[in-house]
């Protein structure tokens, strides 16, 4: 079963989940575009019932730490 | 704000018919272009979410680059790569097109209309060379600045005074215009709750003002719009009588009995009426469909003094005792109408029923237990949305003489003439040490108009800098409009004596559609021409997202040389730059 978090990231970005890791990140995935990111803010507020700082949206640069920050919050993943 | 059920199903119903559609051709889809001063990328789910909603069933939906609204209008063309859009909807705001009026209000409100001026005549050229339908949303009360601050102690009115002159002289300026419909954005967002609709975090980020709330909203309403305009309205009302027009049973209770008047619940029933009379204004038929003594229908439309509704509104009565099928088909059959153009209105839970089994055609409507919803609830069907846009367009079809006059009498129609107003002034420099930051981000995020897209950290970038064998440019624009800062970033490298190769060349899509390219592309030359450079070399490298610089060496004099992987510019045969834009280049030693 795919993890429920690339699982978002993938269908929000449009790619397929294979091409996702913790690792990804603007850099290695052209989809993730300041578009993207504001999209993802979106799924993830809705999705984990979250809010997140101006600071956090940020932070959030790699799927490693959007996981890191969700787990802080206390998101079920 | 949080979305509900209604937002998130049309949320879904997107994601679903694009996933589903990105295969099927785009020929026959209903297009819909999206001109904004701000990102409006995340209003296109909701807006497709409503389309699908209103049963419209293959929207696709373009966006004109950002913050380019009179390129766009002055050609819908190239903003849209196609002419063949069906509606174009504008979303500007008064802090994105004239924010130094808007940062200080002090003599703003002449120079204001003047601007006003300019950019009405911008729809206008929109109108007269577009074929499809047009909404132009007005805009909304400026967010987040100091001098429209509503909660000031001091002197609040000023900016809310300025906002309605100029949202009055707005809209008296385009109800001259055939064939454009104005929307009310600021109406929405007050819908909405003001405050709720705003999302700092994502303006500051990515220059989207709005909440998901809010976007679900303005994406309801120009579905409504959109709708209106391509579908039929209803066309008849039905109506029921007791507990449904007036309150209580006017058999039992007696014309005195019956609950209609300035007090609740007889207030909401006249509440009611008075919005039936208004569609019927707009061309709605009414007809009663009541089992009762025709005599004691009759005696309340005549004789109740408050009565909203009057017999001489009434087209058709059909008060007896069979049934509402039977009365339906009647009315039907008289008026000359399709069973699908008619809405039925009942308190009755039965009569809603059979009537919804055996007439499926028919849209029916049951009146709620609360009295106080009951207009809420009915406007929330939108049956008769196409009836405003009709008459709207009729009245305007009226003006439409005027509106070529004014075409001929206005003179600022051109693109040319748009940009020679900007007063656009260009300094191309040097990069130092105090612009790396800036550069470096640009390098990173530029995407759209970036000839190569080659990424480079901070430490490169000032190696370029110091090393003798390359040159980084710089440019910073202003126009009277205000400051852009630092907007454009070439790395130019040192190849032979007196050849250099175009490494980068990018611009932030801030300062695009003004031809600032074309002006630092010239201004760049003009220092490497000093330097004894003769020929540039140069490159473009296709990435998914920078089409919008794909023909840019071409159309600036590059050929095809010598060596075929590159293109070729000898400085002899530089093109011009356009005479309208200033531009100042620092030496360089």
């Amino acid at each position: 079963m795919t993890d429920k978090l690339i699982k978002l990231f993938a269908d929000v970005l449009e790619v397929e989940p294979s091409r996702l890791n913790e690792e990804s990140c603007p850099d290695t995935v052209p989809e993730w575009d300041s578009l993207g990111a504001m999209n993802l803010v979106t799924a993830i507020e809705s999705e984990f019932e979250v809010r997140l700082s101006t600071r956090d949206i940020m932070n959030m640069s790699s799927i490693a730490l959007a996981r890191e920050f969700l787990k802080a919050k206390g998101a079920e993943l | 704000m949080v979305l509900g059920e209604d937002e998130k199903e049309a949320i879904k119903l997107w994601r679903r018919y694009s996933k589903d559609s990105s295969t099927l051709s785009l020929e026959h889809s209903y297009k819909i272009g999206l001109i904004s001063t701000f990102t409006i990328d995340s209003l296109i789910p909701h807006l497709g979410g409503h389309l699908l909603k209103k049963g419209i069933e293959n929207p696709s939906i373009r966006v004109a680059p950002y913050n380019q609204v009179h390129q766009s209008c002055l050609d819908h063309l190239v903003a849209f790569g196609t002419d063949k859009i069906d509606v174009i909807a504008i979303f500007w705001r008064l802090e994105d097109l004239f924010s130094q009026y808007i940062s200080s209000l002090a003599k703003a409100e002449e120079d204001l209309i003047a601007e006003l001026d300019q950019l009405i005549d911008v729809f206008v050229h929109l109108r007269t060379s577009f074929k499809g339908s047009i909404v132009i949303y007005s805009p909304p009360y400026p967010y987040s600045s100091t001098e429209f601050y509503l909660g000031r102690l001091n002197n609040a009115r000023a900016g809310l005074d300025l906002f309605y002159k100029v949202s009055s002289y707005l809209s008296k300026s385009l109800s001259n215009v055939a064939g454009i419909q104005l929307a009310d954005l600021n109406g929405i967002l007050m819908e909405s709750g003001y405050g709720a609709a705003h999302d700092v975090r994502k303006w500051y980020l990515y220059k989207q003002p709005y909440s998901e709330g809010a976007l679900s909203a303005i994406g309801r309403d120009l579905a409504r719009r959109i709708s209106a305009l391509t579908q039929p309205s209803k066309k008849c009302l039905v109506l029921d009588c007791d507990n449904t027009l007036w309150g209580g049973v006017v058999g039992e209770d007696g014309i005195k009995g019956i609950d209609v008047g300035d007090s609740f619940p007889g207030l909401a029933f006249k509440e009611f009426q008075a919005y039936i009379k208004y569609l019927s204004n707009s061309g709605v038929l009414l007809a009663i469909a009541s089992k009762n003594n025709e005599a004691d229908v009759l005696e309340v439309f005549e004789r109740h003094d408050s009565m909203v509704l009057k017999t001489d509104d009434i087209s058709i009565f059909q008060v007896h005792w069979q049934s509402k099928v039977n009365s339906i088909c009647h009315i039907a059959e008289a008026l000359n109408i399709g069973l699908d153009s008619l809405v039925f209105i009942d308190d009755n839970p039965k009569e809603i029923e059979e009537v919804r089994t055996r007439l499926p055609e028919v849209i029916c409507f049951q009146i709620p237990e609360d009295e106080s919803s009951i207009l809420s609830e009915f406007k929330k069907l939108e049956l008769f949305d196409g009836y405003t846009t009709t008459l709207e367009d009729q009245t305007r079809l009226k003006m439409l003489e005027d509106e070529k006059k004014r075409g001929e009498l206005r003179s600022f129609s051109s693109e040319k003439d748009f940009l020679a107003s900007l007063q656009l002034k260009v300094s191309v420099f040097a990069a130092a040490e105090e612009h790396v930051s800036r550069v470096v981000q640009l390098i990173n995020k530029t995407n759209q108009f970036n000839l190569t897209t080659k990424r480079r950290t901070s430490d490169e970038v000032c190696q370029l800098i110091e090393d003798g064998d390359h040159q980084v440019f710089a440019m910073k624009a202003t126009d009277k409009y205000g400051d852009y800062g630092l907007v454009g970033v070439a790395i130019l490298k040192n190849k032979s004596a007196n050849v250099w190769h175009l490494d980068s060349f990018l611009l932030s899509c801030r300062i695009l559609g003004r031809k600032a390219e074309t002006a630092f592309l010239s201004g760049v030359l003009d220092i490497m021409e000093k330097l004894g450079c003769i020929q540039l070399t140069g490159q473009y490298i296709e990435s998914p997202k920078n089409t919008p610089a794909e023909s840019f060496l071409t159309s600036h004099g590059f050929t095809e040389g010598v060596d075929s992987e590159l293109l070729e510019l000898n400085l002899s045969e530089r093109l011009g730059s356009p005479e309208y834009i200033l531009i100042e280049v620092s030496d360089v030693q």
